[in-house]
C-alpha cells in the first residue's frame, strides 16, 4: 500500500546521535547523552539558536543523512521500527524505501527546495511517484495549494516567481499532498505573515501523523508533546531566553531630530515597476540618511521586488530611480546569493576586515570569518550575509528579512546592529515580515500603500511593441488551433531520420532541402522562438561558407567541398523543428509515456534541465549583487554559473528524494498528470518526411535505370 | 566499484546540462568565426574546438564513477541539441565519441588516477574522437596533410581546452567549496 492513511504511525527513537559531514573536522550534531522517544501521532519540537543542528536533526529522522548527504552516522535512530543508522552504515543509496512511503518533507528555505518549476506538476510529484491514479492526481494537488493558504490561479504559476512566503505555503502543500504519516518540517513558517503562519501552523498540528518541526517560534505549535532545544549541536536545558541589551551610540541624539530633517534623501523611487517581476504593481519610496525604514505587507505583495529595484539589481523599466548614495549594499533574502559557497574572508577586501570583525562580533559570529558559507547553518549564513555587506560602510544598506529563521538572541542582535548603523548615518532599507523587529525610531512602510496599488497605464516602448509583433507573425493562433502542437518525440524523431537521411548522398540532402521548407511552415505554424531562430541563422550561414572555403583550401574538389556544405545544411534541417520553445518537462512526460523511459532517471534530468534558467538568472544576480559589494571586480560568469550549478545540487537531490521519485518499481509505471497525445501537426510532419524520403528513393532509382540504360 | 545515488545521478545532470548551455553558446561563436579562419581552420580548432569536450572530464573529475564522463558529454551534446545548434542531431553523435575517448582513459586507471596527466589524457582522447568523427564527414575530400593538422589541432585543443579546462573549473568549484557540499 503506497499511502499511509491505513497503516500505523511511526514512532521515532533517537539515543546518543553523532553526525559528522564528510570533509568537517568535529561533528555537526552530537547528541551523546541524550535519549529521546516520541511515539506515534506526537509531535516533537525542536528550537535553538542558529547553527545548533537544529535542521541537521530534522533531515537525520529523514533518513538522510549517511544515505543521500555524505558523512558518518553513529549512535541510535529508529523511526517507525527502521534502524536509520545501519542504513547509513551500509551506504544505503537513499532513504530506506520503508520510510520514503510515508514521509512529507519541508526543507528549509529561502532556497529553493521544488523539483519542477510549475507548482502543480511539483506538488503532484510525490502523488505520481506513489502511484496515485492519473484521474485523481489534479484534484488532489489542487486542494493542496488550496488548504496551504495559497490562491487557485497559483497552481499554473512557476514556483520560482512566488515571493519567500508563497514559497514556504508551496512547500507545506508538497509535503503533506501525500497525507503522509511522517511529517517533517524546517523553518515551515519563515517568511510568512502572522495571520497566514497561525493558519499554516495549525494545517500543520492538525494531520493525522507523526511530526518533527524546526522552529524559532515555538508559541506557533502549543499543542507540541516533546520539546528539545539544542545549542551547538546539543540538547540543553531549555533556558529563559535572555536578550543581550546592547545600546546604540548616539541614538537619542537622531531621534531627538524630527522626522522629515533627518538627513538628505539617498534613494528615491516613484512609481518602479519591473516587466520580470509582471505579479508587482508599482513602488514608491523614499530613504533619507541615517533613516530606518522597513517596508512591512502582506505575503506576495511585493517587498523583495521593491528592494531588487531599490539596489537596481533589478532594473526599472517603468518610472524612475533616483540615487545619490555612493555605496549601496544589498542583502538579499537568500544569503547564498551573496555569499556562494565562499568565506567572509574571501570575499572582503583586506581592508574591510577589521570593521567585518566588529560587526561579526555584534552578531556573534566572530569566528565563522574563514569558514566556506557552505559548511555555516542557514541563521550562520544569514548574519554573515550582513556582516559582508554592513562591513563596507555603505551609506545605503538594503536588507531582506534580516531576522528570518533567527532565534531570539540573534534577531536581537541584528535589531541592535541595524540601530547602530542607522545612527552612524547610514540609510536603511529592510523588508521584514518579523515583529521582533521594532525599532523605536523606524519609519515603517506599509506595502503596497494606497498609492502604489494604481494601475500605471504606459505606453510600450516602440522596440518592445516591435517584438511583440514578430511573435505573432512568429506564432500565429488560427493554424495552430487548427494543427495543434507538434509532439517533442516526432520533432526528435524527424531530426535523427534526416541526420540519416542526408548520410546516404549529397543527393538526398538536396531533397532533404525541399522537404525543410514545408517542416519550417509546420514548426513556424506550432510558435516558433524567434531567439532561438536569429541564433541558427546566425551560426547556420557563416558554418556553411566557412565549412566550404575550408574544404577548398584543403584540396577537395569542389563537389566534394560544395557536399560537404549541404550536407551541414541538411543537418540544421532537423533542427528547424525544434526552433518552437523547448520544454524539457513536456519532452519527459512523452519519452515515459511512449518510451518507458525510467521514471527516476528521467525526471532526475529533467528537473535539472528545468533549474538552468533559474541557475543563469540566479548567476546573473549574484554577478550584480557582487559587483555592488566590489565595484571593479567582475568575476567570470562561467564560473559563477557552475558554482551555483553544483550548490544546486544537494538542495535538487533532497527535493527530488523527498517526493520519492526513486520508489516506482518496473512493474508499476508512473501514471501522468500531463498526458503526452500525437495530433495532427505530428501526422504532417511525418508524411513530410516520408515523402522526402520517398522522393530521395525514387531518384536514386530514376538515376540507376537512366545510368544504366 | 563505487555505487551511484541520487546525489550523484543531480550532480551529472546539473554538470551535463550547463555544459550544455556554454556549447550552445560557443556553437554560436563557433559559427559566426568560421568564415574569418576559413584560411587556417586548424587554427580555428586548435583555439575553440576543445572546448566542446569539457562535459566528459570535467563530469568524470567531479563525479568519479564508471560512466560518468561519457553520460556527461552525451547529456551536454544533447541539450546542444535541442537548443537547435547548426550540427542538429549530429551534435549527439560527436557527444558519444568525444565522450567515449574521455571514459576509455579513465577505465584504462581504473577509475583510481585523477592527477592532471590522467584528466589531460582524457581531454586529448576526446579529441581523437572528435577527429573520428569529423575528418570523414566534413573533410571527406581534402588532402591527408591537411587532414593531419586538422587533427592535430583538434588533439591539442581537446588536452589544453577540454582537459586542461576541466582542470581549472574543478580547482575553482573545489576552492569556493560547492565541491564539498556534495561529498566530492
Amino acid at each position: 500500500m503506497p499511502e499511509s492513511q491505513h497503516s500505523t504511525l511511526p514512532d521515532i527513537e533517537i539515543a546518543d546521535l553523532v553526525w559528522q559531514p564528510s570533509g568537517a573536522d568535529a561533528p555537526t550534531l552530537d547528541l551523546r547523552g541524550s535519549n529521546i522517544r516520541v511515539a506515534a501521532g506526537e509531535t516533537l519540537l525542536i528550537s535553538g539558536a542558529s547553527g545548533a543542528g537544529k535542521s541537521t536533526l530534522a533531515a537525520a529522522v529523514a533518513g538522510l543523512l549517511g544515505t543521500l548527504l555524505p558523512g558518518t552516522l553513529r549512535g541510535t535512530l529508529r523511526v517507525g521500527g527502521v534502524d536509520l543508522v545501519a542504513a547509513a552504515a551500509e551506504g544505503a543509496a537513499g532513504v530506506p524505501r520503508e520510510l520514503l512511503g510515508p514521509l512529507g518533507f519541508v526543507a528549509a528555505g529561502p532556497a529553493p527546495r521544488h523539483a519542477l518549476p510549475r507548482l502543480l506538476d511539483d506538488v503532484a510529484l510525490p502523488l505520481e511517484s506513489r502511484g496515485v491514479s492519473a484521474e485523481l492526481l489534479a484534484s488532489r494537488a489542487h486542494a493542496a495549494i488550496i488548504s496551504a493558504g495559497l490562491p487557485i490561479d497559483a497552481a499554473e504559476r512557476d514556483v520560482a516567481s512566488l515571493s519567500g512566503g508563497e514559497r514556504a505555503q508551496a512547500a507545506a502543500a508538497t509535503a503533506l499532498v501525500s497525507t503522509p504519516g511522517l511529517v517533517i518540517a524546517d523553518e515551515p513558517l519563515a517568511g510568512l505573515d502572522a495571520t497566514r503562519a497561525g493558519a499554516l501552523a495549525a494545517l500543520l498540528m492538525e494531520q493525522r501523523a507523526t511530526r518533527v518541526i524546526v522552529t524559532h517560534d515555538v508559541t506557533q505549535f502549543g499543542a507540541a508533546t516533546v520539546r528539545l532545544h539544542l545549542d551547538r549541536g546539543r540538547v540543553v536545558e531549555l533556558p529563559a531566553v535572555e536578550l543581550p541589551t546592547v545600546r546604540a551610540e548616539g541614538q537619542r541624539d537622531v531621534a531627538a531630530q524630527p522626522a522629515g530633517e533627518r538627513g538628505v534623501v539617498v534613494l528615491q523611487l516613484f512609481a518602479a515597476a519591473s516587466s520580470a517581476r509582471g505579479a508587482v504593481g508599482a513602488v514608491s519610496a523614499t530613504v533619507h540618511a541615517g533613516e530606518l525604514l522597513l517596508v512591512r505587507g502582506e505575503t506576495g505583495s511585493g517587498k523583495s521586488t521593491l528592494l531588487a529595484l531599490a539596489a537596481g539589481t533589478l532594473s526599472a523599466d517603468a518610472g524612475e530611480r533616483h540615487v545619490s548614495a555612493s555605496r549601496i549594499r544589498y542583502t538579499p533574502q537568500d544569503p547564498g546569493l551573496l555569499l556562494g559557497a565562499r568565506s567572509v574572508h574571501q570575499l572582503l577586501p583586506a581592508g574591510e576586515w577589521p570593521r567585518a570583525a566588529e560587526v561579526a562580533a555584534a552578531l556573534n559570529v566572530a569566528e565563522l570569518l574563514d569558514r566556506p558559507a557552505a559548511r555555516c547553518s542557514d541563521g550562520e549564513r544569514r548574519r554573515l550575509a550582513l556582516v559582508v555587506t554592513a562591513a563596507a560602510e555603505p551609506d545605503l544598506l538594503i536588507a531582506d528579512e534580516p531576522t528570518l529563521g533567527l532565534d531570539d538572541e540573534a534577531a536581537a542582535r541584528v535589531s541592535a546592529l541595524l540601530a547602530n548603523l542607522a545612527a552612524r548615518g547610514v540609510a536603511l532599507l529592510v523588508a521584514t515580515h518579523d515583529s521582533r523587529l521594532q525599532m523605536r525610531h523606524a519609519r515603517v512602510l506599509q506595502h503596497p500603500d494606497a498609492t502604489a496599488q494604481g494601475e500605471l497605464l504606459r505606453e510600450a516602448p516602440l522596440a518592445e511593441r516591435g517584438v511583440e509583433l514578430a511573435r505573432e507573425l512568429l506564432a500565429p493562433a488560427p493554424v495552430k488551433r487548427l494543427l495543434g502542437v507538434s509532439n517533442p518525440l516526432t520533432r526528435f524523431g524527424l531530426a535523427a531520420f534526416w541526420f540519416l537521411l542526408s548520410l546516404i548522398s549529397p543527393a538526398t540532402a538536396l531533397a532533404q532541402g525541399a522537404v525543410a521548407l514545408p517542416a519550417l511552415i509546420v514548426a513556424w505554424s506550432s510558435g516558433v522562438h524567434l531567439i532561438s531562430t536569429l541564433r541558427l541563422a546566425a551560426a547556420l550561414a557563416p558554418a556553411i561558407v566557412g565549412m566550404v572555403l575550408a574544404n577548398l583550401l584543403g584540396g577537395a574538389t569542389p563537389e566534394a567541398a560544395f557536399g560537404a556544405g549541404v550536407r551541414l545544411l541538411a543537418f540544421a534541417a532537423g533542427s528547424l523543428v525544434l526552433l518552437r520553445p523547448f520544454e524539457p518537462l513536456r519532452l519527459a512526460d512523452a519519452a515515459m509515456q511512449h518510451l518507458r523511459a525510467p521514471f527516476a532517471p528521467t525526471l532526475t534530468l529533467l528537473a535539472s534541465a528545468a533549474t538552468l534558467p533559474p541557475l543563469m538568472s540566479e548567476a546573473r544576480e549574484r554577478r550584480a549583487i557582487r559587483r555592488l559589494a566590489k565595484p571593479g571586480v567582475d568575476p567570470f560568469l562561467l564560473a559563477d554559473l557552475f558554482d551555483a550549478a553544483i550548490r544546486a545540487v544537494p538542495r535538487l537531490a533532497t527535493a527530488l528524494e523527498v517526493r520519492a521519485v526513486r520508489l516506482p518499481s518496473r512493474l508499476q509505471p508512473a501514471t501522468a498528470l500531463r498526458p503526452s497525445r500525437f495530433g495532427r501537426a505530428d501526422l504532417l510532419l511525418i508524411l513530410l518526411s516520408a515523402g522526402g524520403l520517398l522522393f530521395s528513393v525514387a531518384r536514386v532509382v530514376i538515376e540507376t535505370i537512366t545510368l544504366g540504360s | 566499484m563505487r555505487t551511484w545515488s541520487l546525489m550523484h545521478l543531480v550532480a551529472l545532470s546539473v554538470i551535463g546540462i550547463t555544459c550544455g548551455a556554454l556549447f550552445a553558446g560557443w556553437n554560436l561563436i563557433w559559427g559566426a568565426l568560421t568564415p574569418l579562419f576559413a584560411l587556417v581552420l586548424p587554427l580555428q580548432y586548435l583555439l575553440l574546438a576543445g572546448t566542446w569536450v569539457i562535459a566528459g572530464p570535467l563530469a568524470g573529475l567531479i563525479i568519479k564513477r564508471r560512466g560518468a564522463a561519457l553520460a556527461g558529454e552525451l547529456i551536454a551534446a544533447s541539450v546542444s541539441f535541442l537548443l537547435a545548434s547548426q550540427w542538429s542531431i549530429d551534435a549527439l553523435f560527436s557527444g558519444a565519441v568525444q565522450g567515449l575517448g574521455a571514459e576509455l582513459v579513465f577505465a584504462i586507471f581504473g577509475y583510481r588516477v585523477w592527477g592532471w596527466p590522467v584528466v589531460i589524457f582524457a581531454g586529448a582522447a576526446s579529441g581523437v574522437g572528435m577527429a573520428l568523427h569529423d575528418l570523414p564527414l566534413y573533410f571527406a575530400g581534402v588532402d591527408a596533410g591537411y587532414a593531419a593538422a586538422l587533427a592535430a589541432a583538434m588533439v591539442v585543443s581537446g588536452a589544453l581546452l577540454g582537459g586542461g579546462g576541466a582542470l581549472v573549473l574543478h580547482r575553482a568549484l573545489r576552492r569556493s567549496g560547492a565541491l564539498g557540499v556534495i561529498g566530492a
